[in-house]
């Protein structure tokens, strides 16, 4: 008898080996930050600045950069090992920072020049976000042994308080929402085979979401309580009523509210990992593959706009490290509130927003009119708003 | 006719399917240690998580995170990995180093080869620093200059997982390399001092070179691109059957010794040298292979002098004109 799971295994094969790209109707891909050693990270903002660690070289020193519609600053500038950093939408980061380029035992959070130390210990930290309040959770490692005795922290700007109690049981890996909600991995990592739950703390409860797996882990929570994490090589989404099978087998993935979702996929006839887009609905799920080359493409996100960033290595296990950031941005086309026109709401807004022709940082949502991409929005756009408009119902 | 259509197109996709499951396929993934030296830190790894027995895990000669290589190190997590690819680039070698009193299992219960280019530590010497390695599956261990070194012979083990078809097999990752099997850049060294438990057949080399090494429990084999090899003065313990063509060497002026214990036994066709030191069998060791006992000179005057010592009853025998008796 030939059982559910694998009935959806051979169709997922048959897809795989199908696939070509087919990007979501009104997104590009285009790369950025493109160097010989790769990137740590990519994470993207509702302003659609991304944050990635770069590595300068292949000997532990990685600096911090932030994209920014066409642009690229450089954050930190230093002999450090910078990596895993993540933004909010106001532009404040997290990062962990190994000194010197040795091991990180430090994170890092960044606002507007300014670094604050939030933690420091012996042990790496085992997992951290930021929310779009400046808040930030942790996992602090207080052994590399069993029990590791691995608990969350949370810290709100000014005072980080204890979250978690276990003396045994790790809590790692900490996905933080705008309401200081936030999941987790519960794991028992010293059992063999070692197992875990993710759990998702409310202000008014604690979730452990169902799963058919054993091994469940990298969860991100949004605000709406949606959660995509992964059960023993599944990838999972929990709704807010059940667990729901996205992939048999899948990465690491993020998501945004609609839910859009973004994960690396390990395709067996190339041995890489190429980027997948899933758009979940409620009867079915679309798939876009937004690549067509054989990199590896590993941590990424997802906006509340669906645009996603991911970073990728050329062939790691060829010691082939080159590698960037894949940027799944909005095709501008004057469509600002993207219903489907170029019509006088967005002529309105553009004359609101209009800067000049000099570059301004972080347009955050005026950047789907700065159509040229040329960091402003002056009358270059305006010249390519005119020719796009279409008036209401096109 | 559709619906016959589409149950003959979904019934061959599962059996490719199923196929593909029997071949056991594994994801890959790459260690970069970005963050540290810590193999359970999943950030360590582009997949993003820790290796499990569904994974390759590949660690490169040039991780992207500096010369970080993994290590393990907790007495109570066990690691895992469905096989282990090591890479070398010259002089620069990627490794892994299992200590602590940690657990590498290494297999998914299925056929897979780890190939190790580079360098594995299992134990380190002192204090209680000694390491398991656990078969899990039939498994080839293969590469062209890879080392498997191993620490703390009362401690240090390669043992079976779970006993289901658990079996190891060192080899040359590249026969066409010039000079295999002799010489060990062309194939994979495992040696120092621990004990081996699981089924081996040995096609690379097993070397005793620190302090003693014991072949237990599962029965041994091998072929003539196998070598059991004694340096350093050190001792070879045998205490579980062993067959074959490998050749039996104590390869340097130092001394050391094969020892064949009351539980162990020889039933082999491969050639005995002995530079120096000793073959003591307190049971049966007997090879269709030649004897070469040597004498060479160590300087001053002095030679060595290799010697065969068995006790009451038990049998030394060699070369082409022998029969010998089944070990149990």
């Amino acid at each position: 008898m030939i059982s559910r799971w694998s009935v959806v295994a051979c169709l997922l094969t048959a897809k795989t080996l199908l696939a070509q790209v087919n990007l979501p109707p009104g997104f590009e891909v285009v790369e950025i930050a493109e160097n010989d050693y790769g990137s740590t990270n990519a994470d993207i903002n509702d302003c659609g600045q991304i944050a990635f660690g770069q590595r300068q070289d292949l000997n532990g020193h990685i600096e911090v950069f932030v994209y920014d519609n066409g642009y690229i600053t450089q954050i930190t500038n230093g002999d450090d090992r910078n990596v895993i950093p993540q933004i909010n939408n106001s532009g404040q980061m997290i990062w962990g920072r190994g000194v010197h380029r040795a091991t990180v035992t430090q994170l890092i959070f960044y606002d507007q020049g300014v670094e604050t130390l939030v933690e420091e210990y012996s042990n790496a930290p085992n997992g951290w976000s930021i929310n779009n309040l400046g808040h930030v959770c942790w996992a602090r490692k207080v052994s590399s042994r069993c029990p590791r005795q691995e608990n969350l922290f949370l810290w709100d700007g000014s005072t980080a308080n204890q979250q978690t109690f276990d003396a045994e049981l790790s809590n790692v890996g900490p996905s933080l929402n705008d309401l200081d909600a936030f999941a987790w991995t519960y794991a028992q990592f010293c059992d063999n085979p070692w197992r875990s739950e993710v759990l998702v703390r409310f202000a008014d409860k604690v979730l452990t979401l169902p799963s058919p797996g054993t091994q469940n882990q990298t969860p991100e929570l949004t605000n709406s309580g949606l959660v995509v994490w992964t059960s023993s090589s599944r990838l999972l989404l929990w709704t807010g009523l059940e667990s729901r099978e996205l992939l048999e087998r899948g990465g690491r993935g993020s998501l945004n509210e609609w839910p859009r979702v973004y994960v690396p996929v390990f395709d067996f006839s190339t041995n890489s990992w190429p980027a997948w887009i899933l758009d979940v609905r409620d009867k079915d799920i679309a798939r876009y593959l937004m690549t067509d080359n054989d990199f590896w493409y590993s941590n990424g996100s997802v906006n509340k706009w669906g645009e996603a960033a991911a970073d990728w290595s050329e062939d790691p296990p060829n010691s082939q490290w080159r590698g960037g950031v894949l940027f799944l941005r909005r095709i501008r086309t004057g469509d600002s509130e993207f219903d489907g026109d170029v019509d006088l709401r967005d002529h309105n807004r553009f004359a609101q927003v209009m800067t000049g022709s000099v570059r301004k940082d972080r347009l955050c949502e005026d950047r789907f009119l700065d159509i040229d991409y040329d960091g402003d929005l002056d009358l270059g756009d305006y010249a390519k708003f005119q020719n796009a408009f279409t008036g209401a119902s096109p | 006719m559709k619906s016959l259509l589409t149950f003959m197109i979904v019934a061959l996709l599962c059996v490719t399917c199923v196929s593909g499951m029997a071949l056991a396929q594994l994801t890959q993934t790459t260690w970069q240690g970005d963050v540290d030296d810590d193999w359970f830190e999943e950030n360590n790894w582009t997949s993003g998580q820790r290796p499990d027995e569904g994974y390759e895990a590949i660690i490169p000669y040039n991780p992207a995170g500096g010369n970080v290589w993994p290590v393990i190190d907790d007495d109570q997590q066990v690691a895992e990995a469905g096989k282990l690819t090591i890479t070398v680039s010259g002089a620069t070698r990627g490794s892994l180093t299992i200590k602590g009193q940690s657990v590498l299992v290494l297999g998914d219960g299925n056929a897979q080869t780890t190939t190790i280019n580079g360098d594995v530590y299992l134990g380190q010497n002192g204090g209680s620093d000694y390491a398991t390695l656990k078969i899990n599956g039939s498994h080839v261990i293969q590469g062209e200059g890879g080392t498997i070194t191993m620490r703390d012979f009362q401690n240090t083990k390669i043992l079976e997982n779970d006993g289901t078809g658990d079996y190891l097999t060192l080899q040359s990752s590249n026969t066409s390399c010039t000079g295999w099997p002799a010489d060990r850049d062309c194939t994979v060294l495992m040696h120092g001092s621990a004990e081996i438990h699981v089924g081996l057949d040995n096609r690379a080399y097993v070397v005793s070179d620190d302090s003693c090494l014991k072949l237990k429990t599962d029965a041994k084999t091998g072929t003539s691109a196998g070598y059991w090899q004694v340096e350093n003065g050190a001792e070879f313990h045998v205490e579980t059957g062993v067959t074959g063509a490998c050749p039996w060497e104590i390869t340097d002026l130092d001394g050391g010794q094969f020892i064949v214990e009351d539980n162990g036994c020889v039933n082999a066709t491969g050639p005995v040298t002995l530079n120096a030191g000793e073959l003591l069998c307190y049971e049966q060791f007997c090879t269709s292979g030649k004897l070469i006992l040597k004498s060479v000179s160590k300087g001053g005057g002095q030679y060595t002098g290799p010697r065969i010592y068995v006790v009451g009853g038990k049998e030394a025998k060699f070369g082409s004109a022998v029969t010998c008796g089944s070990c149990p």
